[in-house]
């Protein structure tokens, strides 16, 4: 494999967890519902994933676990922000430091262990022996083929179906869906909870496929980076699948980038998706500052039908 | 706040009887509904026949609106039941109120801006499984049907655009297209004509008329005498959250009308009419602004005001007419500094400004009433004292070294209030929690404070009540003595007659036509704020049907 085959299997590799947190945040802001626990959400579903996997050794129930407790930590923000209307930021961040240190604590035991039987590869033939296209999805893992089956559902649901046109209306202008009959607080409620399952899936294919043990804040900011990326994606399922790979491309180049060289500070590299990701918003904010910018307008607004206008 | 028992001078209250309740499709009784402490409506009754067009009249914030939100159940009434064909409906929704067959166009339209007009009329439609996907043979079959709908009821709909790039009357129509594509037999529309051209409240009311021959059950909500005198079957007139009675259109007049509208306090707004009457010369001030051919970028980077002439002198006001979203906003807004030029001159006092900015402005002497009063006019959580300092605090005389002068500043507070009667609880009272009336004049105390050498004021009297509005009148009408200009934008036509010296109409981002106060008449300046008459060929109407102003010019 040469340096460019190899990015790319990287890149793959280290765009899937932002891919699948990325989308989670997409159904939830979709909505209108800002969710910044993203990070902390993908720490539990990492920590729940392994712990669940290390004593049963099934690493499907280990999957379907860390949605759970995605699933717990959806609902928590729900109750906060549509039914007690809370600020939105502020139970995003807490949602995210609970996750930290919870996580940090029930994953003590687990510490460096390494991770028993991985989530298995699909050998796809023919494919493999295709130079480039062999190398990157010849033998690529089960959750990496879902997470592009989950980009193309999401993009069908969204634009496509009935349901997705009630989701794009409760974002953009719930009092409208409100005098439409659809049911605001329940599409609200839906979304955040699916979405932050997918966040919590996230987490276990960081564990589970991605860098295999289990380590404190493992997650190293990849959740404010999913954040970030919802913004990059315009809330569109399609451009958050560009954007987790090109992002995963930053990662992996610092990685390989120490492979190759120690002229650059390996502090740097590390450094360098963030500043990637700062970079980004910045380019975007100036392209982008005459347009509408796809964001749905009742975004971190909750909803009072009763409130006068 | 309290309720003034409804009591018109000549007659007892009537409410309406009814008899055979299945003769009615909507019949509320004892309807009574509080935000926190203030009662907006109490105690009313409303009974509509079906197959009427039944108009629901009265001054804002008479409690029409509020009546009607409870039909559609956005707001739970604290007493009160509502028959629907003669049968008791529990309605705590608006889902529920769709389920009685009731349909509202609101005001302020429920149309989620950037879907297509087709999205937002299938937009709660639960076609179960065989409706969920929706490609594209489902859209060609939707937009057949809707088209169909549309030739029925003669309503034409764009339905391929998104809703921001649509008229105002579009929309509405769009809205209206929404309660007949679900098949509503009550159809609910709130102040339908406030945002509409002349000729497209014309077409409106037609429209109405095809519904009812369909056998719909039309209720209109309005303050305009002239549309419910033309187009209703029965007239409910609301005052002050009360319902004052239900007359059929043949038996009244709008003389009649009027007086119970404003009850008692006709009479005493017209005795308090401000004798400072037009004066008869043309003003011969020099000029204070001069506006050449100004432009500049709307929100969505339009060209929203193209080459804006004007001018306005020492001691006159000039009036700016102008159907909603012809360029009045960015207009207001590039005078004030708000929002950047980008081409033309603007001089002040003769001095040209190279680019304007809000602070710079200010200090030039420009005061400004803004729009939307709670928005960019005051912080609603603020005292009194808080929202009179926000221009002056910089002062000598409101603070030392930084530091605001407490005791000064609430004292001189107190004494901006007395002037200005503002009627407030105390002067540490949030402005939030005062009446439109109160926070308009309250607004002016702070702005005549900068001795302004020129007002601008936008919609001054809009959501406001008689009373108020004439103490606005007069503020205005005062600094005109004093030798200040005025510029008055408004939608209000009744208001640029009775106050501005000369009316400039602005049409599509530009100034299309001048009238001098002697000349202006409703229908000339209606002609020119819809275009249909522009200043380069003056010889005659313009023939054809009015061609719907779309905001998408520049893009």
């Amino acid at each position: 494999m040469d340096f460019i085959t190899a990015l790319l299997v990287a890149a793959l590799s280290a765009g899937t967890p932002l891919l699948f947190a990325t989308l989670g945040g997409i159904l939830s802001e979709r909505c209108g519902v800002i969710f910044l626990g993203t990070e902390g959400a993908m720490l539990m579903g990492a920590v729940v994933s392994i712990m669940t996997l290390s004593r049963t050794g099934s690493w499907p129930l280990a999957v379907v676990m860390a949605m759970l407790v995605g699933a717990a930590f959806g609902v928590l923000h729900g109750v906060l922000c549509v039914s007690l209307k809370a600020n939105q930021t502020v139970s995003g961040m807490a949602i995210t430091l609970f996750g930290t240190g919870l996580s940090a604590f029930l994953g003590k035991p687990y510490a460096g262990l390494p991770v028993p039987a991985g989530i298995p590869k699909l050998n796809i033939p023919v494919l493999q022996d295709v130079p480039v296209i062999g190398d990157l999805f010849g033998s690529q893992n089960v959750l990496v083929w879902a997470s592009f089956m989950l980009v193309i559902a999401m993009q069908a649901y969204i634009y496509r179906t009935g349901w997705g046109l009630k989701l794009r209306a409760v974002g953009d202008s719930p009092s409208t869906a409100d005098a439409m009959g659809i049911q605001v607080a329940a599409v609200r409620y839906g979304h955040v909870v699916a979405g932050a399952m997918l966040i919590g899936l996230s987490g276990a294919y960081l564990v589970l496929v991605f860098s295999p043990n289990w380590m404190e804040g493992m997650t190293a900011g990849r959740g404010w980076i999913a954040v970030a990326l919802v913004i990059f994606a315009r809330w569109n399922p399609v451009r958050a699948l560009l954007g987790a790979y090109l992002f995963g491309a930053f990662e992996a180049l610092g990685y390989r980038i120490q492979t190759v060289t120690d002229a650059v500070p390996p502090y740097f590299l590390k450094m360098l998706p963030y500043l990637i990701t700062i970079l980004v918003l910045m380019i975007i904010g100036w392209n982008n500052r005459r347009k509408p910018s796809g964001q749905p307008q009742s975004l971190g607004a909750p909803y009072y039908r009763e409130q006068r206008t | 706040m309290s309720i003034q028992q409804a009591s018109s001078a000549g007659g007892s209250v009537t409410t309406p009887v009814i008899d055979s309740a299945a003769e009615y499709s909507v019949a509320m009784t004892g309807i009574r509904k509080t935000f926190g402490s203030t009662v907006a409506i109490d105690g009313v009754d409303l009974a509509v026949r079906r197959g009427e067009i039944h108009a629901l009249l009265g001054e804002n914030g008479a409690g029409k609106s509020t009546l009607m939100s409870v039909l559609f159940g956005i707001y739970k009434p604290d007493a009160g039941t509502v028959m629907i064909n003669g049968q008791e409906a529990r309605i705590r929704s608006p889902k529920d109120a769709a389920g009685c067959g009731i349909g509202m166009v609101h005001q302020h339209f429920r149309l989620v801006s950037s879907m297509t007009a087709l999205d937002n009329i299938v937009l709660g439609e639960s076609g179960g499984a065989a409706g969920l996907w929706r490609g594209a043979a489902w859209r060609r079959r939707k937009s057949a049907e809707i088209t169909r709908l549309c030739e029925q009821y003669r309503l034409s709909v764009p339905l391929d655009r998104p809703v921001w790039q649509l008229s105002v009357g579009e929309q509405q129509r769009i809205e209206i297209m929404k309660t007949l594509y679900r098949r509503c037999s009550v159809i609910v529309l709130d102040e339908p004509t406030a945002v509409l051209t002349p000729q497209e409240a014309d077409d409106l009311l037609l429209t109405l008329q095809e519904l009812k021959k369909d056998g719909k059950t039309v209720i209109l909500t309005t303050h305009k005498l002239r549309e419910v005198m033309a187009a209703c079957d029965r007239i409910s007139v609301m005052r002050k959250g009360t319902m004052v009675r239900t007359v059929r259109a043949a038996d009244t007049n709008e003389q009649q009308l009027a007086e119970w509208i404003m009850g008692r306090e006709r009479e005493k707004a017209e005795q308090t009419e401000p004798a400072a009457g037009r004066r008869p010369q043309a003003p011969t001030g020099e000029p204070l602004l001069e506006l050449r051919g100004v432009q500049a970028l709307g929100d969505h980077g339009e060209l929203a005001l193209q080459s804006f002439d004007l001018t306005v002198r020492r001691g006159e006001i000039v009036g700016v007419a102008g159907v909603a979203g012809n360029g009045q906003k960015e207009l207001a807004e590039v005078i004030a500094g708000s929002r950047p030029r980008v081409g033309g001159e603007i001089r002040l006092n003769g001095e040209p400004i190279q680019q304007a900015t809000i602070k710079g402005m200010t200090r030039r002497g420009v005061a400004h009433v803004p729009e939307n009063r709670m928005k960019t006019g005051m912080a609603g959580a603020l005292d009194v004292v808080d929202n009179l300092l926000m221009k002056s605090y910089r002062s000598r005389e409101r603070s030392a070294f930084g530091l605001l002068r407490k005791k000064a500043n609430a004292a001189w507070a107190q004494s901006l209030v007395e002037r200005f009667a503002v009627r407030t609880p105390d002067i540490a009272t949030p402005v939030r929690m005062l009446s439109g009336g109160n926070q308009q004049k309250l607004l002016f105390a702070r702005e005549l404070q900068q001795r302004p050498l020129l007002m601008m004021a936008v919609h001054p009297t809009q959501g406001l009540d008689v009373g108020a509005a004439e103490s606005v009148h007069r503020l205005l009408l005062q600094l005109r003595s004093e030798g200040s200009g005025v510029l008055l934008i408004s939608e209000d036509l009744d208001e640029l007659i009775k106050l501005a010296d000369r009316i400039v109409v602005a049409f599509n981002g530009g100034a299309n036509g001048e009238f001098h106060a002697a000349e202006a008449s409703r229908a000339s300046i209606g002609m020119r704020m819809t275009g249909l008459m522009e200043p380069a060929r003056t010889g005659g109407l313009a023939e054809g049907p009015i061609r719907p102003r779309t905001s998408e010019g520049g893009r």
